[in-house]
């Protein structure tokens, strides 16, 4: 959700909620001004009937005529203070009941005790509040509207920089050598990010730096020993005057180095991928380089051990051509170290993507593991259990989608090249 | 023919030397430093140089660079530990011929000098005769005892190798290595080494020609002429 939608929605809802408090504490104070208002006509107009009956003028016949005022006899015990209640009376005039207001009061005359009530229409008052509270919502209404304008107009002028910082950093590339330089904020807690964020970057910069370096060192560190160990191994097996056991020992040593040394350029590789020290990209034909790797494994297909098929659309990708050479040659291996002997591997690419699937038994692991370092068939040595992680991570690091499905006796790798397809982008 | 080996690693620089003076027309001369190297470059001149990039005193990148200035017809391998794309890229622009990364096989390193000093001095036309063999590296023409011969690509490379390795040893992993490349660890067994061996000792035998390879049991084989 936006920064702008969020506010906005949060404007909205709490206005509603304090409109509608106000509306009802408004409500409720105007009902009681207006009802105090009423009561004290009742109580001024009381003692004008009560004058008037002590100036004997009163006429109940007449009195009682009107709607609005009601004398009857009453016992002298009856004699009470006076009370107000609400009541509705029938209008005849309006052919309807209406709220009224009545005061009911006991008066003591020379001519006996009275029992009084006086009425009074609570019809313009109703209306009043009828008014104010349908005044009240267009307030609301109007006062949301001009709130989301003002918001949005704010929002623009003192969010502008913070945008601004957005884009930048996030376009920002670490193992380019620039350093990140941000606008200048004229509000001092964007300024306080902006100092904050190139702090930060120049720091990661600095670090990212020093693990290339360290990956670069490292493989230098241990590569060079390997090398003397491998040649060591290599002259000895020159000598002449060895026997059998003994050459069978050097080879030994030298498969195991070369095992090693395979290991280690592996994890450097991953190192390098999740370094993302393969920046260039290129236009590449994913048939060519299929067909190349093909070409390769040739020499191992003509022992009669493996058997290749394939079926190959042109597909051109933007893409690091030694990612792609990598991804596609630990794919290739995957399949055949895994497949049954004799068994053939399916390679296909079709609507940008690449499906390689080999027959084989199902995984002796969970399918999530797969994909992470050293997870490999017991029964099966070779592989060093890291060319899938290879895979995923050059996947993940262009965003392509892979996956692994197994049925009928099949493993299936399907790869979606679609995000880096130029086919797709003309489209 | 001369070579500078540009390394400073002892221990390697002096395994190296000793594996391409088992070839007698090979001369290895070994500088540990990027100063020494200047000097003995300055001295001499040497038909093909390997050089290490990360020296002690510098980087062989700008041993490379002064190479070219002086004398731009000696051939220049790079061997690094450093598999790095840049350092790959930045090497072969700067005008090496070759890029290996270490830890590599000495008789991949001896194949690869031995067709860059082809390349070079003979313009890769001229043909590669040991007794009735004779192969043109240029169009990858077998010819035995003046008849053509067959060969699969793989066959070609094999024997290629086993040639510009004779009399060494050559184990069946840098074997299987130097025709398989990356794919080799798909192979549990390095059977696919023998059947390519079985299928080239038989064309060859059959073509009338003597039979040179001969197995080491238990570790590879070797070209004997």
């Amino acid at each position: 959700m936006k920064l702008l939608t969020k506010t906005s929605l949060l404007i909205i809802t709490a206005s509603i909620f304090i409109f509608w408090l106000g509306n009802i504490v408004f409500f409720i104070v105007t009902r009681e001004v207006i009802q105090k208002q009423i009561n004290s006509d009742l109580m001024t107009q009381m003692s004008g009937v009560m004058t008037r009956i002590n100036k004997g003028a009163a006429d109940y016949e007449v009195i009682n005529s009107f709607d609005e005022i009601n004398i009857t006899d009453a016992l002298p015990e009856a004699l009470h203070r006076p009370s107000f209640r609400d009541t509705v009376l029938y209008n005849a005039s309006q052919q309807r009941y209406i709220a009224h207001r009545a005061l009911n009061f006991s008066y003591e005359s020379a001519e006996g005790a009275k029992d009084i009530t006086l009425f009074k229409s609570l019809l313009s008052s109703d209306k009043l509040i009828e008014r104010i509270t349908l005044f009240s919502v267009i307030l609301l209404i109007s006062f949301i509207l001009v709130i989301l304008i003002l918001n949005r107009y704010i929002f623009e002028n003192v969010w502008s920089g913070f945008s601004e910082s957005l884009v930048q950093t996030d376009t920002y590339n670490f193992s380019s050598s620039e350093k990140l330089i941000l606008e200048k904020s004229e509000i001092e807690e964007f300024e306080q990010l902006n100092l904050m964020l190139e702090e930060l970057t120049e720091r990661i910069q600095h670090d990212y730096r020093n693990l290339k370096e360290l990956t670069a060192n490292t493989s230098h560190e241990i590569q060079t020993p390997l090398a003397i160990i491998k040649g060591k191994a290599e002259l000895l097996l020159q000598s002449t005057n060895m026997d059998k056991e003994n050459m069978e020992a050097i080879n030994t040593i030298l498969a195991t180095v070369n095992r090693l040394a395979k290991l280690n350029q592996s994890l450097l590789l991953i190192t390098k991928i999740e370094n993302r020290q393969f920046e260039e990209s290129s236009l590449v034909q994913l048939k060519d380089v299929l067909e190349n790797s093909i070409e390769n494994l040739e020499v191992l297909i003509g022992s009669g051990k493996y058997n290749l098929n394939y079926k190959l659309e042109s597909c051109s990708l933007n893409i690091n051509k030694n990612l792609l050479d990598i991804l596609i040659s630990n794919l290739l291996k995957n399949a055949l170290i895994h497949s049954s002997k004799n068994s053939a591997v399916d390679i296909i690419i079709k609507n940008n993507k690449l499906a390689v699937s080999n027959p084989g038994e199902p995984l002796p692991f969970h399918e999530d593991k797969l994909f992470s370092r050293f997870t490999k068939n017991a029964l099966n040595t070779s592989g060093n259990g890291i060319g899938l992680e290879i895979v995923k991570k050059i996947c993940e690091f262009y965003e392509i989608d892979i996956s692994y499905d197994y049925s009928e006796g099949l493993h299936f790798f399907i790869v979606d090249f679609s995000v880096i397809s130029t086919h797709n982008n003309i489209l | 023919m001369r070579i500078l080996l540009v390394e400073d690693e002892k221990e390697l620089a002096s395994s190296i030397a000793s594996y391409l003076k088992t070839n007698e027309k090979i001369d290895c001369e070994i500088a540990a430093t990027l100063d020494r190297a200047i000097e003995q470059c300055e001295l001499y001149d040497f038909d093909c140089f390997l050089v290490d990039i990360g020296l002690p005193d510098g980087s062989g990148l700008d041993l490379i660079k002064k190479i070219k200035e002086k004398n731009n017809k000696a051939g220049i391998i790079i061997i690094s530990a450093r598999d790095s794309l840049d350092d790959r890229i930045d090497g072969l622009n700067i005008g090496a011929d070759d890029y290996l990364v270490k830890p590599f096989h000495f008789s991949e390193l001896n194949a690869r000098i031995y067709s860059l000093i082809r390349r070079l001095k003979l313009d890769g036309s001229s043909r590669l005769d040991i007794n009735e063999i004779s192969i043109d590296p240029q169009s990858r023409e077998v010819k035995i005892n003046n008849i053509v011969l067959v060969l699969t690509k793989s066959e070609y490379n094999l024997l290629f190798y086993l040639i510009t390795n004779k009399n060494h040893v050559l184990s069946k992993t840098s074997i299987a290595e130097h025709l398989a490349g990356d794919y080799v660890d798909v192979m549990d067994s390095l059977d696919f080494v023998y059947l390519h061996i079985k299928n080239l000792r038989k064309k060859m035998i059959k073509a009338g020609c003597e039979d040179y390879i001969k197995t080491i049991y238990g570790v590879g084989y070797k070209f004997e002429a």
